[in-house]
């Protein structure tokens, strides 16, 4: 596999510099202290010559894992432990020393990403994130909420595919408006019948789809929208201390999904203009996209997972603007019992109601 | 004995005088059973009075019942109305009352509502009150049609436990489950993006064609339903509500 390792060393203490998401810099956990993310992308450029000392791991490392088996192994820089990881990993740390570490095969030539959102939130936050989200909700089982014990928490920059476009449009709608009015026999209903016919076009930027096989497209979708505006080009020291994976759903993979959300955008933009009409119902739809371009960019997510009566529950928190979503699980007993004092306090209620609205 | 039968005497007499002495109250409208007819016996018109006193008190609202032979040359609706306002009847400040007025000799019923009372007793309660009395009164069982109608009337005004407690336990039952599903929906939190909206570049949207075309209307008629279904007469004066017909 030609891939390779990128690691950030302290200058100062040689320890590992991780990505700050506050100071949006380089900062060594041991030394506290902080560098420019332009001057960690020069020691970036410093470590590829070392890329020709660390080739011999890459032919070990092809004889023991094949291509097919989606598995690589690399020897972690530091300690010289063997990183075991999916092929598609872009950014892990050791398991032996903790180490970040980057691959940078997997994110240069047709793989570099062209734009990436920097983390803002922390682990901290997303844990935080979770207790809010738990937080409110009477018909979660309160053991769920107070054994909950996280078993994973994890930042990891998702691969995504960003779409912009033009879309063209023509949609054409049958309209109905009503009148009525009575004489001394009879009652009226007068439906007027129109045709109603819109051209125009309206543009998208960055609209993300999902380009990773083993994160769950709804929960990408849920913890939008980003804040592209904030996305910057990409540099590898981004990755530092996150998880990271390269695509493995292609651009063309992903289009369906980008051209759905497009049209449907479209036809609501549209039949916002068709206004003063009892009826409105769309009898042709015509959506055409053009200028279309795509990029490939990395966003900050938190997952975080833990397991409740055997079963997996996945969360996760958009490392950016900080929205929360993950299902949880209902605990039947409090559902019952919320239905049967909410039904005997109404029907008091309105009993009560009733017999006010007699006695007057 | 003799003690006995003086207490027995003045009870008869008590019992007679009681409905006459019960309406020494300013409110209370005048004797609620006028028989000209002779439909019905002593005792029978006695029982019915007590009745309609009852009612009287209980709903602060008169209840009468009046039988003639002959309406002469009025409708059944003038005749009720005017004897209405013409005999002082009426409870309270409002005047508020049902006078049933049967006349035999052209077998006319009319169910004469006022004041409060012709809010009460809309088209159904009339119906309930038809319902209950017209089957004995074509049998010319005159006090049991009264009495069923007293009943009627009783059941029109009073609270129904049965029909309220359905009532509430569906309202009950659609805004508890509103609520608690409302409360599992929260526990979902993971849905798909249905649009692009957020990403619509803003001030990108442009129209170059705007046309509403006409094509063509349809007219649909309908009958209107027929609001004058009660005799409802033409009286002068006061007009009340109410309804009548044949029994």
């Amino acid at each position: 596999m030609d891939n390779e390792i990128l690691e950030y060393k302290c200058p100062s203490c040689g320890g590992k510099l991780e990505f700050n998401t506050k100071g949006q810099n380089m900062k060594c956990p041991y030394c506290d202290t902080e560098f420019d993310v332009e001057s960690v992308k020069n020691l970036a450029e410093d470590r590829s010559n070392d890329k020709e000392d660390e080739f011999e791991w890459k032919n070990e490392s092809e004889n023991k894992w094949s291509e097919d088996d989606g598995m690589a192994v690399y020897s972690c820089k530091s300690c010289g432990g063997e990183i075991v990881c999916e092929d598609v990993t872009a950014a892990t740390s050791c398991p032996y020393c903790g180490n970040p570490v980057v691959f940078v095969g997997n994110l240069s030539g047709d793989l570099m990403p062209d734009l990436v959102i920097p983390f803002k939130l922390d682990k901290k936050a997303a844990i935080e994130g979770l207790k809010g989200h738990l937080k409110g909700k009477k018909l979660l089982p309160k053991v769920f909420k107070n054994e909950n014990r996280i078993n994973e928490v994890k930042g990891i920059y998702a691969p995504f595919w960003l779409f912009d476009t033009d879309a063209d449009a023509k949609i054409r709608y049958h309209a109905t408006r009503t009148r009525f009015w009575c004489d001394s026999n009879y009652n009226y209903t007068e439906t007027i019948h129109y045709a109603l016919i819109r051209e125009g076009n309206l543009s998208f930027d960055n609209v993300p789809v999902d380009g990773s096989e083993k994160l769950d497209d709804t929960l990408m979708e849920s913890i939008e929208p980003y804040n592209f505006d904030e996305a910057v080009d990409f540099k590898t020291a981004y990755l530092s201390g996150f998880l990271a994976d390269k695509y493995d759903v292609t651009s063309e993979q992903s289009q369906p999904r980008a051209n759905e959300r497009i049209k449907r955008s479209t036809e609501n933009a549209f039949m916002s203009t068709t206004i003063g009409y009892a009826t409105v119902i769309p009898e042709r739809t015509y959506v055409k996209t053009t200028s279309g371009r795509v990029r490939y960019a990395l966003l900050p997510v938190w997952l975080l997972t833990t397991e409740w009566k055997g079963k997996k529950y996945t969360f996760a928190m958009n490392g950016q603007t900080g929205k929360f979503v993950g299902d949880l699980p209902m605990d039947k007993k409090s559902f019952f019992m919320h239905l049967g004092l909410w039904f005997t306090g109404i029907t008091a209620a309105a009993m009560g109601l009733l017999y006010l609205l007699w006695l007057m | 004995m003799k003690k006995t039968l003086i207490i027995t005497v003045l009870a008869i007499i008590l019992s007679l005088i009681m409905p006459i002495i019960s309406f020494a109250s300013p409110d209370m409208p005048p004797y609620p059973v006028v028989d000209e007819a002779d439909v019905m016996s002593d005792y029978e018109e006695d029982r019915l009075v007590n009745k309609l006193i009852h009612l009287i008190k209980e709903h602060r609202m008169d209840f009468a019942i009046v039988i003639i032979n002959d309406l002469g040359t009025e409708t059944p609706y003038s005749y009720a109305d005017s004897y209405y306002h013409n005999n002082g009847r009426g409870f309270g400040k409002d005047k508020s009352g049902v006078l049933l007025l049967l006349a035999l000799n052209t077998r006319d019923y009319y169910i004469y509502t006022y004041g409060e009372a012709e809010d009460e007793f809309g088209d159904s309660e009339l119906t309930e009150l038809e319902d209950a009395m017209l089957p004995h009164l074509r049998k010319d069982e005159f006090y049991k049609g009264f009495m069923a109608y007293a009943d009627a009337c009783d059941s029109v005004l009073s609270f129904d436990v049965i029909w309220s407690l359905l009532i509430a336990a569906i309202i009950g039952a659609v805004i508890s489950l509103i609520i608690v599903f409302s409360m599992k929906s929260k526990l979902k939190s993971v849905r798909p993006q249905k649009t692009a909206s957020n990403y619509v570049r803003s001030g990108s949207f442009v129209l170059t064609k705007d046309l509403d075309l006409y094509l063509y209307r349809t007219i649909v008629r309908t009958r209107r339903a027929d609001t004058n279904s009660g005799s409802r007469g033409s009286g002068g004066g006061s007009r009340g509500g109410g309804r009548g017909g044949k029994f």
